[in-house]
């Protein structure tokens, strides 16, 4: 039974003057932003198509689209304006969407109209109505795709159902945590990257409010900038966020924070002590999951005072599954640690399936005594507590800054500028700036910025190689392959320099 | 410190950390004028720079700062 909507509808319609969100600093309370949903929901309601696009832009207009979508029935694919063109056009083919919503013109919309004559756009910065209303979705109806790095150089579609949301807030609503009208959570995500959904989502359903990182500041100091200003009282951040504050710590008290949650990359126990010492009152949570499994599956509640009993080689443990989730661990008995496996979930929380993938689709689904599992591609292990321990990738992806990134669609991206020169991604762990990417050519004639800007226009800008080097020949190991391991030690030197 | 010698050794660390050439430190001039100026950069250059003056900011001083204008006057109120 979908629930979350109505709740959202009903705060939307009731909530009057209280604040719904503070975006780039300004309030907007649950009447203007509610008028702005029904507004949007008229303008919906008229277009074709299961599925609407909806240009991610820091405004509240463009919130407010994403619950007219829901609300309405309909399920919104993100897009991002600055992603190179080839993206967006393949992201546009591929969820079928002929409708585009933005809130606000800038230079960046009059680019893509230029560019995409064929889709139908609509502003929704003027847009007023007087009741959201809840058509009521079924359960088995996409809610939202996301498109993550692809192997092939293609990325691929994640569709999300409003069951499978229903089932992550039944498994959230379980965890124990007391959320209700006075609580102010952070929404500090790109809205294509899902952690946004359970910041401006779970705050709508209570009466709560979200808020944003205003615009035009560094990203690190507008994060701690609101944390502190705006009295956060629940956060979700990844890791490499507080990371770059690290420096600054014994400057920061939060005692208005209740829950921190962490979630998106592996959360090391040195970073979990030193922020506990700035947030006296709160409760740290790592979650952990694939955009696959909505959002995330699995949690951790940690006592800074025993974090020493829950990590491994200094990496905090990912907990238990959740509420709607199972978990499968494959493959155990193949790797020398007797234990380690494949972190494998299944249960409410797990897409149908890519879109138009059927090759990823049986690469990553599979079934085992009758009930389907995803592939993470995660190794983990699990103690006899049942407490699951992230230990390493079964294959070439890495996380930057949260997010995914296969190296290989890094690797075709630069085939097609350098079709002569073989070309090898490695990710590579910085001193203290966390997880980078270096990209070598062989015989590389051209300035290796020239090649990151020609890569800026394949690639979005997390997948921009922070490095690019030349080297005569590639280093192979002792089997003939490509010597990462040394490719990633070269990249670390190189950074440090 | 005198402002200019600050704009000066300011050029050279900006180079050094947004490799964007030796600029001109102008008090209008932000990140958005500058193409490697992000996160990351921004945090090695204001380590950069507590180290070649031989200062420390607070966060808030960070958080507040608008424009390399104001950091210039940071770096003058602190090297007296």
């Amino acid at each position: 039974m979908i629930q979350f909507t109505d709740r959202i509808a009903e705060q939307l319609n009731s909530g009057g003057e209280k604040t719904a969100c503070v975006i780039n600093e300004v309030h907007y309370s649950y009447a203007e932003f509610g008028a702005n949903v029904a507004g949007i929901q008229n303008r919906i309601q008229r277009t074709g198509g299961e599925h609407i696009g909806i240009i991610t832009q820091n405004t509240a207009g463009t919130y407010a689209c994403l619950l007219a979508a829901w609300l309405t029935g309909k399920a919104y694919v993100p897009i991002n304006a600055g992603y190179p063109e080839g993206r967006i056009s393949s992201i546009l083919a591929d969820s079928g969407i002929s409708d585009v919503f933005y809130s606000t013109d800038d230079n960046s919309i009059a680019l893509l109209k230029k560019a995409f004559p064929s889709i139908q756009f609509h502003c929704t910065s003027e847009l007023r109505g007087q009741r959201c209303f809840n058509i009521g979705a079924p359960a088995n109806r996409t809610a939202y795709i996301l498109f993550t790095s692809g192997t092939t150089g293609k990325p691929k579609g994640v569709p999300i159902t409003f069951g499978n949301i229903q089932a992550f807030l039944d498994g959230f609503e379980n965890m124990g945590y007391s959320v209700g009208p006075q609580d102010r959570f952070l929404q500090m995500f790109e809205l294509t990257f899902d952690l946004s959904v359970v910041c401006f989502t779970v705050p709508l359903m209570f009466g709560g409010s979200f808020h944003t990182l205003p615009d035009g500041m560094i990203k690190t100091l507008a994060l701690y900038h609101v944390l502190d200003e705006q009295k956060i009282t629940f956060s979700l951040m990844v890791p490499s966020a507080i990371q770059l504050l690290m420096p600054y710590l014994d400057d920061i008290e939060l005692p208005d924070l209740r829950y921190s949650q962490f979630c998106g990359e592996a959360l090391k126990l040195d970073v979990v002590k030193k922020w506990a010492k700035c947030i006296p009152n709160a409760r740290i949570d790592n979650v952990y999951g694939p955009t696959e499994a909505t959002i995330y599956c699995s949690c951790l509640t940690i006592n800074p005072r025993k974090a020493e009993n829950l990590h491994h080689n200094g990496i905090m443990g990912i907990g238990k599954p959740m509420l709607k989730t199972q978990v499968l661990i494959s493959g155990t008995g193949e790797h020398e640690e007797s234990n380690l496996g494949e972190l494998c979930l299944t249960g409410e929380q797990v897409t149908p399936g890519y879109i138009l993938n059927e090759e990823q689709n049986g690469r990553s689904f599979f079934e085992h005594e009758g009930v389907r599992y995803y592939r993470t591609g995660d190794l983990v292990f699990q103690d006899e507590n049942g407490q699951l321990f992230y230990v390493g990738r079964a294959d070439d992806q890495v996380k930057i800054q949260g997010y995914r990134v296969e190296l290989s669609e890094i690797e075709v991206a630069t085939a097609k500028i350098l079709p002569r020169n073989q070309a090898v991604a490695v990710g590579f762990q910085h001193a203290d700036q966390g997880w980078q990417l270096a990209l070598f050519v062989e015989n590389l004639q051209t300035d290796g910025d020239e090649l990151r800007t020609k890569l800026a226009k394949h690639l979005p800008d997390y997948m921009v190689p922070h490095q690019v080097l030349s080297v005569e020949e590639m280093p192979l190991n002792n089997n003939g392959k490509t010597d990462k391991k040394l490719l990633r030690q070269l990249a670390a030197k190189a950074a440090e320099e | 410190m005198d402002k200019s010698k600050i704009r000066t050794d300011l050029s050279t660390l900006f180079n050094k950390v947004f490799k964007c050439g030796e600029i001109e430190i102008t008090d209008t001039l932000t990140a958005a004028d500058v193409e490697r100026w992000d996160s990351l950069s921004h945090l090695t250059m204001v380590s950069e720079v507590e180290k070649h003056f031989g200062i420390r900011f607070k966060l808030k001083e960070l958080t507040g700062m608008k424009n390399t204008g104001e950091l210039v006057q940071l770096i003058a109120d602190k090297t007296g």
